[in-house]
Parts: structure tokens; C-alpha cells; sequence
């Protein structure tokens, strides 16, 4: 497996080590590859978008950065250090993961669920500092989901239950966010403010994003770098508008496509051709 | 890892050639009846061997086999009719149901037992019957909660019949025996109406077996095609009941021959209804009938008595256990149950405490046939020995029951796990029956040991089952109980043996406190204050394990240590708990439901009140178990288990739908 080549312009925090560094890890299950041995370099400040079509290996691959799943080959390393090298709630401090369904939530309201989001700073006996407190008021305001704080979680439309999640995450106090499909039960608005929210995390507190995306039109306008996958390996990796391009798009979705200029700033947007 | 995983398919491996094993099979039971019959024979006079051989055993041969068709037809129209593939009429209630009817009319009306036996079991069987179709409708008949519920049923109607048996005293013991499915016979009577029964069932069978396969696609499907799905299915469960009842009327419960048939009819290539319909009959029989020609030959050499219902139980739950990973799941639409929130809880937890003191006085002053109050301190003080020791045990055990409810309900999500349908009391029971028969005068101290050793060890082989077929909160309780009606049929086996240690084992299954000692309390009480504090520390770990691995793995807490650290802890506590109060109380169920429902909605201020809420359960039933039926002392689990039955029935019918 060769590594596509790495796009330049990304800037990379001089002898900083990257966000993650995955070399040749790959993951198989009963007999079957799901993900072949692959290398790659995220960096820490960006939005990165991982595409491509079903069954293709993205969810495995955030799975695998979010130590949700072991590699069944070669090393990932977060932040410089080997990912299985961090404790259980001093990894949780650092990454938080959003899965693709979020669980029930058996009757919480929004507040105790973001609340749980401190757990890795208080573990099971300590008590909630006002420095917990403060984090929590934060990432209520982050995503604007003070107004619904009492209501039961399990009762939420599906974009207030995303931004709750999200909210808990961003109580981990995690400098790193890897969400899977984040946006795929949501309507185009709530799409859009989910996303925004995101892009907004990034821009203003230096959070990195690694989200998982099935609308390559919204990944392109709000990722700062995208990596394609497909049956398993990197098909693409650069910039949006280095992937959005006809060729490129059909290769990893073997579907003809087409790009055009957005009226007004001109940004790529596809369509099926 | 788990989350990786897809679901594991339930592949069904046609075998090349089935016929000729289950052929084998049958001639080896063959020589094994033969061998068993020669062995009960021998040294009989010869007058009597003959007619023993005319009269009874060839009947139980013949028995054993049309029994095993009949049930294995059964089991074969109740999975195609509910699209159930785990279906059975032990698993669906049917059996408990008609064994309750039979215990209840040969108490109160004994003239009903002679003349209608049959139609009292079918009764029974249907009543149970609806019941778990009415409860399982809340959930769309999903599969697993329909069997939840039929096993949840056949406990409570288990625990109604051992109190009826308790109640009718010493002579009923040998009911319960027979509970426990032993086929012996005394002639042909039952035989030749079994015989008759089941042909007319395959008959109608046969005439079901088209509607039947287009029922098998979904009832929209089946109407669409002039199918009336609601009459074809209710008539395929009237044949099934009707079979299931007869068999119980006569020879007692005989665990799950009808789902190894049926589920081995598949196994062995039946796909269409109609295979089916044919196969299954005839591996029931051939099952039956090897089993019972293997207990014939046990109990001829080795002069025991074994039942054959109890022995069948034995292989089947594990079979259920086998089954579970591959049951299809409906998609269980997301509950959105808006729990009551108390602004002030504490100011609750207060008054529960004031409740549960004026409950305690009560118990300790009120008259031995609860008619009034006892007036002078001297009699109070005559009485008081005898009374706290049990009001002690209850109180503890009941609080201890329900932390660990509270426990198993967050771990599984699930508002109907807790310790006595988990199987982690009969795990217990289990553990008591294996020490009693190696030691049946044991100390509390041993009998301690045992227990949480039984617990602890069905725990175990649950969850590493759970772990590596990945079973989901749902399962692992489908799991939890057919492990209990393994570690039960176990226990039957003991009681069966006769002896002191079956008496001691009855009375611990009926939750009697009536023998609880000083020390036995003390150490109750112990256990108590130091576990539910453990439980209140924990309450965070609780809090988010409710949210499954994923995201518990997310927070960074790891599922497996802190799962393992908390259901281990619901098993010590509800080991202890079951040493005095028993494993059918269902306080562990009501409590924690209770609690919540009442409005302590956090897992801290939950565990505090459900423990308040267990104690004072039990120290009501318990003072009422023993003044209302005075002087008889009802047992104060069973008694509790009678609360807490119904409680279960209103509690999941509630559920929005």
C-alpha cells in the first residue's frame, strides 16, 4: 500500500508531532479485511473529512483512531505516543468520540448527560469542582444547548440530540473530536448548524476535527483536508478542492460525476452526472 | 470488537443425511429401554414382572414417545405461528400455567381434578398463555421479550404453585415432585388418549400448514394473499396449548422437548412448514424417549427416582442459550419514557425511613394474628426474640435485593432485569443444593458460601457466554434465565433425592423467615451495611454504563473491568439477600421500578431509594405473611412474589406503546 502524496499547505506546527500518526495499521474481521495496512498523518488544528462510499472502511478507520477498536496490525500513535499508551480517562481527556447512533440515554436529562462528560477528570469518587462546572457551562454555550438542559435526552429531536452529544464531548475538555456520520439523521438544516458548530470549534478554540461524512458537498465546504476511502484503502487525500474533481470523484465513488462553480464564491460543488 | 461485529447470521447447516442419526439415535434408546427393562424386571416375582412390563413400563415407552411428538409439535406450530424460533410451551408459560391450575384445583376443588384434569390444565396453560401475548404486545411480539415474559410468567406461576403445595402441607410434596415431568405409568389409559390427541393435532396441522408458511413473511404479506392471519394463528396455538396442557395434565412439566425438536427438525434440513410439521413430531418422540429410557436405566441401576421433565430441562437451556445470538430482533422502537423527577429527594428518602420505622414497630407490636395491638410490655417483650430476628433479615435482605435490582436494571438497560430473572438467585439455590448434598447439616457460614459461590459462578458463565456471543443487554437477560432453568431443574433433581436436604431446600425456595436465627440476622445486617454503601460509591460507574460500551469506552472507563466490578457485586448481594428471603421475592424487580417511577431518577438517589423501598417491602410482607393466615406462616418470599407477580404484569403493560 503506497501512501498517496501528501498534499502541501497544511501547516504542521514546526516539530510538533502530528495529531495522529497511523502507520501500517489495518484491521480484519473473521478472515475478512475491512481495513488494509495503511499509513497516514493527521494534523492537529484541522477539520479532516473522511469520504467515501458504503462499506468502505471510514467508520472502522475512526473507530481504530478513537481506540474504540484495536488495529490487528502496525501502530497508531496520538499526539506523538503510541495510542494504547494512554490511561482509560487520560486518553478520554484528550479525544472525545461521537458514535454513529448514540445509545439511549435510559431517562438523563441534557444536563447529567454533558455532566458524565467529566468523568474523566473527576473519575468515580471525586467531587464536581467548579472548574467541572465551568467546562460544562462552556460546552452548553458552545452548542446553544442551555435551552434545553432539563428536558430528557431520549425526548430530543434528532439535531438537539446531536448537539447534546456534542456538548458532552466537548465537557471531556478533549482537544481532539472524532465524529462518525455526525450528520446523517439530521435534516439540511440541522446538517448545516451541526457542521457549523464544527467548523466554528475548530477556527475558534483550536479544536481538530476528524468527522466521517456522506454529503461530499457539505465535507468539501467545511473540511480543511479530505481523505477518501474505498474496499478499504486511500483512494484520495488533499485538499477539497484538489478531490473535487470529476475524475477524482468518480474513481472513488464509480459513479460518473460532475463539478461546477458555485454562483457567487465559486466553491466546487458535485452532482451525478 | 463488539461494536465491530456484525450480528452473528443463525446459519442452518443442512446435514447430508439426518435420517439415518436420528435412526441411530432411536435404536440406541431402543437398546437402552430394553437394557433398563430387563434390569427393573429382574428378581421380580414372575407374575408381577409381567404385568409391571404390560402395564407399566411398555405404557411409559409408548407414553414417552407420543409425549415427545406431541410436544414437538407443539413446539413446531408455536414457533411457525408467533414467528418465534425460540417458542416452546416451557418458554411461553404454558406448562407453569397449567401445572398452577392443576395444583390450585386439587387444593380447592379436588372433584374437578378427577373429572376434568385435562380442560383444568388447558385452562391454566391458555390463561398464562394470554397473559405473555398480552405483555409482549407492548413490544411488537418481539421474539425476546415474548420469552422474557413467558419466563417471567412460569416463575410466578411457579412460586403460586410451591406457596398452594407449602399451604396444603407435607402430603403435597409429591405434587411438587411431579412437577418436575416423571413419566411413569399404570396403564394404558393416558397413553391411548395422548394417542388420539396427537393424531388429530398433526391432522390439524397438516390443514394449518399453508397458511402457516404464508404467516411466516408478515401478516400483511399473508392478507394480501386472502390469509386470515388472526384466525390461522389463534387456532395453531389452541392445537399447541391443547397438546402442551394434556402432556403437563399427565405426567407434569417436561422442559423445552418441544424447542430442541422443532429446532433440531430445522437443523436437520425441515425448511416448509409442512417438513416441519413432520419432522419435529418425530424427533420429540425419539428425544423423549431416549431421555426417558436413559432415566429408567439410571434410576434401575443406581435405585433413584429421576425426573424426566427435570433431565430434559438440563439440555435445554443450554440449547436455549445456544439459539439466543441468532433470535431475529425486531428493531425496539427508542422508549421515551418520561420519568417523574423529585425536586427533593432526600426530603423523600426521609419519609421512606419514617415509614419503614413505623413499620418495624408494628412488626414488633402488633398481635400474632394481626387482629390488634399487643398492650402489655411483657408480652412484647416474650415475642421480641422470636420477631426482630426475621424482621431484621427482611429488612436487610429486601434492601439488599433491591441494590441489586437497581444495579442490573442500569447495567442492561433494561427495566425488567433484576437478580431473580437474571438467574442469579437460582444460581444461588444451585449452589445451596450442591453444598446440602455433600453436607446437609451445614452451618449459615457454609450455606453463605455456597451461595455466593452459586451465584457467582452463573454469573460468570452468563456473562462470558454474553461476551462471546455478544449479546446485547436484551439477550444477556434471555440468557440469564436459561441459565435459572438450568440451575432450576438442578435443584429439582436434588429435592427429588428425599432426604433432609430437600426439605431444606423447599424451604429456602419459599423464602421462609420463619427459621431465620439471631446470627443469621446479624449477619444480614452486616453484609448490608457494608455492600449498599459500595453500590452508593459506584453510582457514576452506573450512570454511565447505562449508555453501553461505546460511549462508556468514550468517557474513558473501561465496560469490561467496571461491568465485570458491578454485576459481580449485584451477585454477592443478591446471594446474601436470598439466604433468608429466598430467590422468588421479585423485590429486586419491584423496588427499583418503584423508585423510579416514584421520581429518584439519578442512580444515587435510585440505589438509596430502592434500598428504602425493598426494606419496607419486605418488612410489610413479612409481618403480613405471618399474621394473615395465623397460625400458619406463609412463606414471605412466596407471599412477596405474590405482590410482585402481578406488579411485573401491570408494570410492562403500562409501557407506551
Amino acid at each position: 500500500m503506497t501512501m498517496p502524496d501528501k498534499p502541501g499547505g497544511f501547516e504542521s506546527g514546526a516539530g510538533e508531532a502530528p495529531l495522529f500518526r497511523v502507520e501500517g495499521a489495518g484491521f480484519a474481521l473473521a478472515g475478512r479485511v475491512i481495513l488494509e495496512p495503511m499509513d497516514l498523518s493527521l494534523e492537529a488544528g484541522c477539520v479532516h473529512g473522511l469520504i467515501g462510499p458504503n462499506g468502505s472502511g471510514k467508520s472502522t478507520l475512526v473507530k481504530l483512531l478513537a481506540r474504540q477498536a484495536s488495529p490487528h496490525c502496525g501502530r497508531i500513535a496520538f499526539a506523538g505516543k503510541p495510542i494504547a499508551d494512554y490511561g482509560d480517562r487520560d486518553f478520554a481527556r484528550r479525544l472525545g468520540y461521537l458514535p454513529q447512533t448514540p445509545p439511549p440515554t435510559d431517562g438523563m436529562t441534557a444536563r447529567e448527560l454533558i455532566t458524565l462528560g467529566r468523568y474523566p477528570h473527576h473519575g468515580a469518587l471525586g467531587r464536581l469542582s467548579r472548574n467541572d462546572r465551568s467546562s460544562i457551562a462552556q460546552a452548553m454555550a458552545k452548542t446553544a444547548t442551555e435551552a434545553f438542559a432539563d428536558r430528557p435526552v431520549d425526548a430530543m429531536s434528532g439535531g438537539e440530540r446531536q448537539r447534546v452529544w456534542l456538548a458532552m464531548m466537548l465537557a471531556q475538555g478533549a482537544d481532539c473530536l472524532v465524529l462518525d456520520e455526525p450528520t446523517s439523521a439530521l435534516d439540511v438544516a440541522h446538517q448545516a448548524e451541526m457542521l457549523k458548530i464544527l467548523r466554528k470549534l475548530c477556527d475558534d478554540h483550536r479544536h481538530s476535527v476528524v468527522v466521517v461524512l456522506h454529503d461530499i458537498n457539505m465535507a468539501a465546504r467545511i473540511c480543511d483536508r479530505l481523505i477518501a476511502l474505498k474496499g478499504g484503502r486511500i483512494v484520495a487525500d488533499g485538499a477539497p478542492a484538489a478531490i473535487m474533481r470529476a475524475e477524482t470523484l468518480r474513481e472513488i465513488y464509480d459513479v460518473a460525476m460532475g463539478v461546477f462553480a458555485r454562483p457567487g464564491d465559486g466553491a466546487p460543488v458535485s452532482y451525478v452526472a | 470488537m463488539t461494536d465491530l461485529q456484525p450480528s452473528l447470521a443463525f446459519s442452518l447447516t443442512v446435514k447430508s443425511r439426518p435420517f439415518v442419526g436420528w435412526f441411530l439415535l432411536f435404536a440406541v434408546a431402543m437398546t437402552l429401554f430394553t437394557e433398563a427393562s430387563r434390569l427393573a424386571l429382574d428378581g421380580l416375582a414372575p407374575g408381577f414382572a409381567a404385568r409391571y412390563l404390560i402395564d407399566g413400563l411398555a405404557p411409559r415407552g409408548v407414553f414417552a414417545l407420543l409425549g415427545g411428538a406431541g410436544l414437538g409439535l407443539a413446539g413446531a406450530l408455536l414457533q411457525r405461528a408467533l414467528r418465534n424460533p425460540a417458542a416452546d410451551p416451557s418458554t411461553l408459560g404454558i406448562g407453569a400455567g397449567a401445572q398452577l391450575a392443576l395444583s390450585a384445583a386439587t387444593l380447592f376443588a379436588p372433584a374437578l381434578i378427577t373429572e376434568a384434569r385435562s380442560l383444568v390444565a388447558f385452562a391454566g396453560g391458555a390463561v398464562a398463555l394470554t397473559v405473555v401475548l398480552l405483555l409482549s404486545r407492548a413490544r411488537q411480539y418481539d421474539p425476546v421479550t415474548m420469552i422474557l415474559c413467558g419466563i417471567v410468567v412460569s416463575l410466578v406461576c411457579g412460586a403460586l404453585s410451591a406457596s398452594l403445595i407449602l399451604a396444603g402441607g407435607d402430603y403435597m410434596l409429591s405434587l411438587y415432585l411431579w412437577g418436575g415431568g416423571a413419566l411413569a405409568q399404570d396403564g394404558w389409559r393416558d397413553a391411548i388418549v395422548l394417542g388420539a390427541l396427537v393424531s388429530g393435532a398433526i391432522i390439524a396441522a397438516f390443514l394449518l400448514r399453508r397458511p402457516l408458511a404464508l404467516l411466516g413473511l408478515s401478516d400483511e404479506t399473508a392478507r394480501g394473499l386472502g390469509v386470515s392471519s388472526g384466525a390461522i394463528r389463534l387456532s395453531a396455538i389452541i392445537v399447541a396449548t391443547l397438546l402442551a396442557t394434556t402432556i403437563t395434565a399427565f405426567v407434569g412439566i417436561i422442559g423445552f422437548v418441544g424447542l430442541m425438536a422443532a429446532t433440531l427438525a430445522r437443523l436437520s434440513g425441515a425448511r416448509t412448514a409442512k417438513a416441519q410439521f413432520l419432522a419435529a413430531p418425530v424427533i420429540g418422540a425419539i428425544l423423549l424417549f431416549a431421555t426417558d429410557s436413559l432415566v429408567l436405566l439410571i434410576d434401575a441401576v443406581f435405585e433413584t427416582s429421576t425426573a424426566t421433565g427435570a433431565v430434559t430441562a438440563l439440555v435445554g437451556g443450554p440449547l436455549l442459550l445456544w439459539l439466543l445470538p441468532g433470535l431475529p430482533q425486531r428493531p425496539a422502537a427508542a422508549v421515551a419514557v418520561a420519568f417523574r423527577r423529585l425536586a427533593r429527594p432526600l426530603a423523600c428518602l426521609a419519609g421512606l425511613v419514617a415509614l419503614i420505622v413505623l413499620a418495624a414497630v408494628i412488626a414488633l407490636l402488633l398481635e400474632p394474628d394481626g387482629a390488634g395491638f399487643l398492650l402489655d410490655i411483657q408480652a412484647v417483650a416474650a415475642l421480641f426474640p422470636l420477631r426482630w430476628p426475621r424482621l431484621l433479615a427482611g429488612l436487610c435482605a429486601g434492601a439488599m435485593l433491591a441494590v441489586s435490582g437497581v444495579i442490573l436494571q442500569r447495567f442492561t438497560a433494561n427495566p425488567i432485569a433484576s437478580p431473580e430473572v437474571l438467574g442469579i438467585s437460582s444460581g444461588a439455590g444451585l449452589g445451596l443444593a450442591a453444598l446440602l448434598v455433600v453436607s446437609p447439616y451445614a452451618g449459615t457460614g457454609a450455606e453463605l458460601a455456597a451461595t455466593v459461590a452459586g451465584a457467582l459462578t452463573a454469573l460468570a458463565a452468563i456473562l462470558a457466554f454474553a461476551r462471546a456471543a455478544r449479546l446485547s443487554p436484551d439477550r444477556l437477560l434471555l440468557g440469564g434465565i436459561a441459565v435459572a432453568s438450568l440451575a432450576g431443574a438442578g435443584v429439582t433433581l436434588v429435592m427429588a433425592r428425599g432426604g433432609p436436604e430437600s426439605t431444606r431446600l423447599l424451604d429456602w425456595m419459599s423464602g421462609s423467615t420463619l427459621r431465620v436465627s439471631a446470627g443469621l440476622a446479624l449477619g444480614e445486617a452486616a453484609l448490608a451495611i457494608t455492600l449498599v454503601p459500595l453500590a452508593l460509591v459506584a453510582h457514576r460507574w452506573l450512570a454511565i454504563l447505562a449508555l453501553g460500551p461505546t460511549a462508556t469506552r468514550g468517557l474513558g472507563l473501561s465496560p469490561r473491568k467496571a461491568g465485570t466490578l458491578m454485576v459481580t457485586l449485584a451477585a454477592v448481594l443478591t446471594a446474601a439477600a436470598t439466604l433468608a428471603v429466598g430467590p422468588l421475592s421479585f423485590v429486586g424487580l419491584m423496588a427499583p421500578h418503584l423508585a423510579r417511577t416514584i421520581g429518584f431518577a439519578r442512580p444515587r438517589s435510585q440505589i438509596a431509594g430502592a434500598a428504602l423501598i425493598g426494606a419496607l417491602l419486605m418488612a410489610v410482607t413479612d409481618t403480613a405473611a405471618r399474621s394473615l393466615a395465623f397460625p400458619y406462616q406463609l412463606p414471605t418470599g412466596l407471599f412477596a412474589a405474590l405482590v410482585g407477580g402481578p406488579y411485573l404484569v401491570v408494570m410492562v403493560l403500562r409501557k407506551p406503546r
